[in-house]
C-alpha cells in the first residue's frame, strides 16, 4: 500500500517506540496537503489515488535568493550580506504582534555560518532544505529525539527547553501551542541551523505551488500564458520573485499540458518522498588559495547526492587548514551566500496518464505590481496582488497588464474566472523580497 | 517598445570585431607576454592607426547581405584588418587598473574553476595533460596572453598580417608566444560538420553614417512576445550594455563610466581542440546502444543532431523533424522557440515565415533533447535553473569563433593530415564575464542539472572528476520523440571527450579612446 515516506526516506526514529505512529502521522500529513490542493487542480493527483507512471522528473533551482541579486545587481557582498541578515514575522495568535525570526532566504535553502573556535573566521557553513512541518511533525512524538539531532547537528550545548514555545504561535492555518516545539528557536536561527524557517519555505507551499501551477492560464486576449513570472502572477503560486516558483511552476504546468498543437494531458505530482532538495553544488569551485579543488569538504550530513536535507562545508579530519583559507570561484571565502550561489536545489515530480480531457484555459486570479522605475520588469522585484486590487504605493505599475487589464479583475477583464477566486497563498514571500 | 530612442554609439570607437564582428575568410591569432609599461604603449601606437573599427565591419555586412540578396557567394576584400585585446598585466601595466575592477573573472583569470577545466596536470599515463592550463599552447601560466592581436582577410593572411606581427615584436622587445591561422571551412561548418555561429542577439542602438543615423540591427517587423523585441525572425533585441562597457543596459540606463573605459567589451578566448575521429566513431557506438536499450533505432546521424540539437544544415530540431538537407534562410533558422509554439507571420517586407511547433514534453525534451548543445547554451523562452528567459537573454554573449586546422577527411580516416589537430578558435565579447560566459559555461554546459535537469551537454561540456582531476564520461537521458508513453527515458553515455580546451585567456578588447589615453601616439 502507497505511503509517503519522510523527506529522502530519513529514518530519524530508527528503533524506536515512537517511529511507527511518527511513520503513520508523516503520511497523513502529507496526504492531507495533497488532500487540499486536489479538488481545484484536476491534473493534480496523489500517488495514494492512482500510480505514478514515470520515472523522477528532476526540476532544478538556484539556492541563493533570486529577489536579493535582483536587488543589488552589481554588488556581490551586499548581496551577501543582505541573505545573511534575519528577519521577522509577527506570528500572534491574539494580535498583540508577536515578532519571530526568521531568514530571508527564500529559495527553500537556508544556510548559517558557524564561527571558527577562535571567533575570527567561519569554521563551517551548514545548509539546509528541511520544512519546518517535518521538525514539528516529529517532536510532536518524539522531542527527545529532536533535541538529541540537534545536540549532534547544531551544538552540544541544546537544552530542551530552548526548543520550547514559551507562547502559542501562529503556523501556516493552525496554531502551535505553549510548550511545544518552536521553530524559530534561537538554535534554528540566530545561533544556528536545523531547518528552514522562511516562512514560504514549506512542505505546504510545494504542494500548494504544484497544483495550482497545473492549470493552464490566459491573458485577456485569450492566449495562453506561457512565460514563467507571468503565470506566477497570474495563477497566484508562490513567489514571482524567485528562480524555484516561477521554474517549478512553469516546468509543472508545460508538463501537464503542453503548448504543443493538440498536446495530450498529463496528470502530475510530486515524487515520494515529498521534499526539497539540495542537489549538489558545482563541481570544482571550492578550492584552496592555489586553486587546487577540495573534494570533500562540502557534503551532504543528511539525505543523499540529489537528494540532501542537510549540507556542510568544513575542513574534513586531517585538513591542515581551515575555511579562511578556501576559495569560491578564485575568491576568499567570507560569506555562506558565496557558497549556496553554487549550490543546485531539486524537486521531484512524476506523471500518469489518467485519461483527463485538455483542460480549458483559466483566466487569471492575481496580477503583479512593480515599482515605477526604468528599470526592465525582469530586473524589479514584483508584488503579488489579488485580481481586484489595483496596483498602488511603492508598486504603482502593473508589470504584465494583459493578466488582469490592469486595476480591473478577471471578471471584468477577460470574462468569468472558471476556478474560484484564491487568495494570495504566500503574502509572507514579500519579507524576503522587499524588506 | 521598437520605437523607443536607442543609444547612438561611437562607430569610430568601436572595435569592429565586437560588432558587428569580422566575418572575414580568414583570420590569424597572435599574443604576446610583456607587461613593460613603455612597450606596450609604443606597441599600441604603432597599431591604433590599423586598428578596424565597428564603421568598416559594418559596410562588409552591408556588402554581405547584398551579395546574399543577389546569390552572389560571399564578397572578398583586398584590406588587412587588425583589433586587439589586452590582459589584465598589461592594463595594469598602462595604468588602467580600473578595467580589473570592471569585471572579476578578468582579474582572477582564467581558472579551472570558471571554466571547468580539467585541473590534473597529467594524464593517468604521466603524460602532460593538453587540457591543463599549464599545459596550454597559448594562455598558460608561464606564458600569460598581454597583447593578443587578431587579424582578418580573405586571403593570404599570414603573409599579409606578419609585417605588422614583426613591428609589434621589436617595439615590445618580445617574439609571440603564440600564432595560429584561422578560415572559415565551406559551407560555415565547425570541424564535426555542422553549420556554426548561426544565432545570435541583435543589438539595440545607432550608428551615425555622414548626416544619417542608421540601426545597428535591421528590424524585420517581428512581433514582439512577452516584452521581447526583435530583429530578424529568432533575433531578440538586447542593449549595447550587455556587451559594451559604459553603454546603457536598458532606456534611461546611466552606468556612468569616463570615456576612456566606456566602449570596451571582455574577450573570452578559448582554443578547443575537436577530436572528429572520436565524435564519429562514438556516435556509432552510442546509436547503437540507445537503439538497443530504447527499443527504437536511431541513426548516429539522427543521435548528432540531437547532440547538437540542429541537423548539419543548420535546421533546427525544433523547426524539422528530419533533416531538411539543405539550410534555411535567415528569417527562418532561428525562428523556434521551446516551449511555446512560434506563429507564421509575415514580414514587414512581405516575406511570409513558417511558424515552428513546441516541444511536446518540454521538460522530458522529446523534440530537441534537454541536453542538446543550443538548448543548454540558449534555452529561449524556457525558465531555468537560475531565472526565466529575460535573464537568459541577458546571458547571451558576441561569439566570433572561426575553425583552426584543415578540414577532416572523412573519405581517407587514415590520411595523414587526419592526424594533425583541429578545433575552434572560440571567442566571445560580452560586458561580464562571470555573468555570461562562465553562467553558460560553468552552470549550464558543464551541469547534467541545468539550465533543467536531464543531462549533460555532450557535444562540449565537460564533466571532471572531483578526485582525478580527469575527464568522466558525460551521461544524458534520451527520450523517444512520440508525445506519449517513454516516461522512463533511456540513458546515453558519451565516453570520450570530444572537445578540450588547449588555451585561453580572458582579455579586455579596448575602445580607440582607451587606447588614445593610456598610449598616445608618439612624436617622430
Amino acid at each position: 500500500m502507497f505511503s509517503y515516506a519522510p523527506p529522502a526516506n530519513l529514518d530519524d526514529l530508527a528503533g524506536r517506540p515512537t517511529r511507527a505512529a511518527f511513520l503513520n502521522a508523516w503520511h497523513a500529513h502529507i496526504k492531507g496537503d495533497f488532500d487540499r490542493e486536489i479538488a481545484n487542480a484536476p491534473l493534480f493527483f496523489s500517488e495514494v489515488s492512482n500510480s505514478a507512471t514515470s520515472a523522477d522528473l528532476p526540476v532544478a533551482w538556484n539556492a541563493f535568493p533570486l529577489a536579493l541579486k535582483r536587488r543589488h545587481p552589481n554588488d556581490t557582498v551586499a548581496r551577501w550580506n543582505a541573505a545573511d541578515q534575519l528577519g521577522t514575522t509577527d506570528l500572534s495568535t491574539n494580535g498583540t504582534p508577536l515578532p519571530m525570526p526568521f531568514r530571508r532566504q527564500d529559495e527553500y535553502c537556508e544556510w548559517f555560518a558557524y564561527p571558527s573556535s577562535d571567533g575570527q573566521s567561519i569554521g563551517r557553513i551548514v545548509f539546509t532544505a528541511e520544512a519546518p512541518e517535518y521538525w514539528i511533525e516529529l517532536a510532536r512524538h518524539d522531542f527527545d529525539r529532536v533535541v538529541e539531532l540537534y545536540q549532534r547537528h547544531v551544538s552540544s550545548q541544546v537544552v530542551p527547553d530552548d526548543l520550547r514555545l514559551k507562547q502559542d504561535i501562529s503556523f501556516g492555518n493552525g496554531v502551535l501551542k505553549k510548550g511545544t516545539y518552536n521553530p524559530y528557536n534561537a538554535w534554528n536561527a540566530s545561533q544556528g541551523v536545523m531547518h528552514l524557517t522562511h516562512p514560504a519555505n514549506t512542505l505546504g507551499a510545494e504542494i500548494n505551488l504544484a497544483a495550482r501551477a497545473t492549470v493552464p492560464r490566459k491573458d485577456v486576449t485569450g492566449k495562453r500564458i506561457t512565460e514563467a513570472r507571468r503565470l506566477a502572477c497570474g495563477s497566484n503560486f508562490g513567489d514571482p520573485n524567485r528562480s524555484s516558483d516561477p521554474n517549478i511552476g512553469l516546468g509543472v504546468n508545460l508538463t501537464a499540458f503542453s503548448a504543443a498543437t493538440g498536446a495530450t494531458p498529463q496528470s502530475i505530482t510530486l515524487a515520494n518522498p515529498v521534499a526539497l532538495y539540495i542537489d549538489r553544488i558545482a563541481p570544482g569551485v571550492i578550492t584552496d588559495e592555489n586553486d587546487n579543488p577540495l573534494p570533500g569538504w562540502f557534503k551532504i550530513v543528511r539525505g543523499t547526492t540529489g537528494r540532501g536535507l542537510m549540507a556542510v562545508l568544513e575542513p574534513p579530519a586531517g585538513a591542515t587548514f581551515g575555511l579562511d583559507k578556501v576559495q569560491v570561484l578564485g575568491r576568499k571565502l567570507t560569506h555562506g551566500g558565496q557558497v549556496a550561489e553554487q549550490i543546485q536545489m531539486v524537486l521531484y515530480a512524476k506523471t500518469a496518464s489518467l485519461g483527463h480531457p485538455a483542460p480549458p484555459l483559466e483566466s487569471c486570479v492575481a496580477h503583479c505590481c512593480r515599482p515605477d522605475t526604468p528599470i526592465p520588469t525582469d530586473q524589479v522585484n514584483l508584488a503579488h496582488t489579488e485580481a481586484s486590487d489595483s496596483c498602488s504605493g511603492a508598486t504603482p505599475k502593473d508589470a504584465f497588464p494583459e493578466l488582469t487589464g490592469g486595476a480591473a479583475g478577471p471578471a471584468g477583464a477577460g470574462g468569468p474566472a472558471a476556478a474560484p477566486a484564491l487568495k494570495p497563498s504566500r503574502k509572507l514571500t514579500r519579507l524576503a523580497s522587499d524588506g | 517598445m521598437a520605437d523607443d530612442p536607442e543609444p547612438l554609439l561611437d562607430a569610430g570607437d568601436i572595435q569592429g570585431n565586437i560588432l558587428p564582428g569580422f566575418n572575414r575568410n580568414e583570420q590569424y591569432f597572435v599574443a604576446f607576454s610583456c607587461d613593460n609599461k613603455e612597450a606596450l604603449q609604443n606597441a599600441l601606437a604603432a597599431l591604433r592607426p590599423r586598428l578596424t573599427t565597428l564603421l568598416t565591419a559594418l559596410d562588409h555586412r552591408d556588402e554581405r547581405k547584398q551579395a546574399f540578396k543577389a546569390g552572389f557567394g560571399r564578397p572578398r576584400r583586398g584590406d588587412l584588418w587588425l583589433n586587439l585585446a589586452l590582459g589584465p598585466r598589461a592594463s595594469d601595466a598602462l595604468g588602467a587598473g580600473t578595467v580589473r575592477v570592471l569585471d572579476q573573472a578578468f582579474d582572477t583569470g582564467m581558472k579551472a574553476n570558471i571554466t571547468g577545466d580539467p585541473t590534473a596536470t597529467k594524464l593517468t599515463d604521466g603524460t602532460p595533460n593538453p587540457a591543463h592550463r599549464d599545459n596550454w599552447a597559448v594562455g598558460s601560466r608561464s606564458k600569460p596572453v598581454d597583447l593578443f592581436l587578431i587579424f582578418a582577410h580573405d586571403q593570404n593572411i599570414e603573409e599579409e598580417a606578419e609585417p605588422i606581427v614583426e613591428q609589434a615584436s621589436v617595439l615590445l622587445g618580445a617574439a609571440p608566444n603564440y600564432r595560429e591561422k584561422a578560415a572559415v571551412l565551406p559551407g560555415g561548418i565547425e570541424h564535426f560538420g555542422f553549420r556554426d555561429g548561426v544565432s545570435q542577439a541583435g543589438v539595440r542602438g545607432y550608428i551615425r553614417e555622414g548626416e544619417l543615423k542608421r540601426l545597428l540591427t535591421t528590424r524585420y517587423g517581428v512581433p514582439s512576445r512577452n516584452g521581447i523585441d526583435f530583429g530578424k525572425p529568432g533575433q531578440p533585441l538586447v542593449w549595447p550594455g550587455q556587451f559594451l562597457t559604459g553603454q546603457p543596459n536598458y532606456l534611461g540606463d546611466n552606468p556612468g563610466l569616463t570615456p576612456e573605459f566606456s566602449n570596451g567589451s571582455f574577450l573570452v578566448f578559448r582554443r578547443l581542440s575537436q577530436d572528429v575521429a572520436a565524435f564519429d566513431s562514438d556516435t556509432v557506438v552510442m546509436a547503437r546502444e540507445l537503439s538497443e536499450a530504447s527499443g527504437q533505432p536511431i541513426s548516429p546521424e539522427e543521435l548528432r543532431a540531437r547532440i547538437v540539437g540542429r541537423f548539419r544544415s543548420g535546421a533546427a530540431l525544433m523547426r524539422h523533424e528530419q533533416d531538411p538537407g539543405q539550410a534555411e534562410g535567415p528569417d527562418e533558422i532561428n525562428y523556434f522557440a521551446f516551449g511555446i509554439e512560434e506563429p507564421s507571420i509575415v514580414l514587414a517586407d512581405g516575406t511570409a515565415v513558417k511558424g515552428s511547433p513546441a516541444d511536446p514534453d518540454v521538460l522530458r525534451g522529446r523534440r530537441c533533447p534537454v541536453w542538446s548543445h543550443i538548448r543548454k547554451v540558449n534555452p529561449r523562452d524556457l525558465v531555468t535553473d537560475i531565472s526565466d528567459e529575460p535573464q537568459t537573454l541577458r546571458f547571451q554573449m558576441l561569439r566570433r569563433g572561426i575553425p583552426f586546422g584543415l578540414p577532416y577527411d572523412r573519405e581517407n580516416p587514415e590520411s595523414a593530415e587526419n592526424q594533425k589537430e583541429r578545433g575552434l578558435l572560440f571567442l566571445s565579447y560580452q560586458r561580464s564575464i562571470e555573468n555570461q560566459f562562465s553562467n553558460l559555461n560553468r552552470r549550464w554546459m558543464n551541469s547534467a542539472t541545468g539550465p533543467q535537469a536531464g543531462g549533460f551537454d555532450l557535444l562540449v561540456g565537460q564533466a571532471v572528476g572531483e578526485d582525478s582531476g580527469l575527464y568522466d564520461s558525460k551521461s544524458a537521458l534520451f527520450f523517444r520523440p512520440s508525445p506519449t508513453g517513454d516516461e522512463i527515458g533511456t540513458p546515453v553515455n558519451s565516453p570520450r571527450q570530444w572537445v578540450t580546451p588547449t588555451g585561453g585567456a580572458f582579455l579586455f578588447a579596448p575602445s580607440i579612446t582607451f587606447i588614445d589615453t593610456f598610449a598616445p601616439a608618439r612624436v617622430a
